[in-house]
């Protein structure tokens, strides 16, 4: 067995670019598969439970919460994925699917879960939770 | 701090110092590394295989990707991501969203395939419709 005892580990052609060897016999981007960003926030009662890269939250209005990042991002082409925690209301499908377009930016991102039932397809609501993801590229 | 540069090198265990193990490569490739607290966690595992920022308002537009070759444009509010490199089967997981407002963005019940998987777009009247941002993420095992 060898052990290599290190601080960083850095591309060769690239700085910013490690490929890792993935389950089968493809190999995949190491930083492109990273999530940059995440935050589980507590909407009822406005806090963070936990994060990383998220500097603050910011409750705008009803089912209408920005989180604002740390370390931006490159450009606004990056990725993320949304789902929320709430209980009761058995009858209703709740997500967390849409963003708000005209705030979406390098460093922040605006979300607006919505709820569903057989008389309402989208309607605005306010979750107990909204949990964020995002991949994409660091500046 | 010393710096090592090379194409291949062999190594098991990636280590801070003496005592601190980051990672352990297996035989087959596979990395463990250590999580933020006590537990290890895979590497290979909890990486996004694919990730995509699209137009699907017109001519279909990727803005930027991670393993994804194309899109099909199917008919309105459809569309079907194709990978570069295929997932290894079907059980992958994908989350999709949208930037309109209240917009629901949904998983085919049954193109979901390793080589692509197909999502359609619904307004907030239950409608197909097309959305200027679609993003979407694939997490689960490479082919």
């Amino acid at each position: 067995m060898s052990t290599l005892v290190i601080d960083t580990i850095q591309g060769k052609t690239t700085a910013g670019s490690v490929n890792v060897r993935g389950e089968g016999s493809n190999n995949t981007n190491l930083q492109q598969g990273l999530v940059k960003h995440w935050c589980n926030l507590q909407a009822d009662g406005f806090s963070i439970n936990d994060s990383f890269n998220n500097a603050s939250c910011t409750d705008y209005a009803q089912c209408n919460y920005a989180y604002t990042y740390t370390n931006a991002f490159a450009n606004n082409d990056y990725c993320p994925a949304g789902f929320v925690r709430d209980g009761g209301d058995v009858n209703y499908v709740k997500v967390m699917q849409s963003i708000d377009g005209s705030n979406f930016s390098t460093t922040t991102i605006t979300v607006r879960p919505a709820a569903s039932n057989a008389s309402s397809f989208t309607t605005a609501f306010d979750p107990a939770q909204c949990c964020l993801s995002i991949t994409g590229d660091l500046a | 701090m010393s710096t090592i540069v090379g194409t291949n090198i062999e190594v098991t265990n990636l280590k801070y110092d003496s005592d601190t193990t980051s990672m352990i490569i297996s035989n087959a490739g596979q990395v463990t590394i250590q999580g933020e607290g006590t537990a290890t966690t895979n590497l290979q595992q909890g990486l996004a295989k694919a990730w995509v920022n699209f137009n699907g308002s017109g001519t279909v537009a990727t803005r930027d990707t991670h393993n994804i070759s194309s899109i099909n444009d199917v008919t309105t509010g459809q569309y079907a991501p194709n990978f570069s490199n295929n997932m290894a089967s079907a059980n992958y997981t994908v989350t999709l969203v949208n930037g309109d407002n209240h917009y629901v963005t949904t998983l085919h019940n049954t193109l979901v395939q390793a080589g692509s998987y197909r999502m359609h777009n619904l307004n907030n009247s239950g409608s197909y419709a097309d959305s200027t941002i679609i993003m979407s993420n694939v997490n689960g095992d490479l082919a």
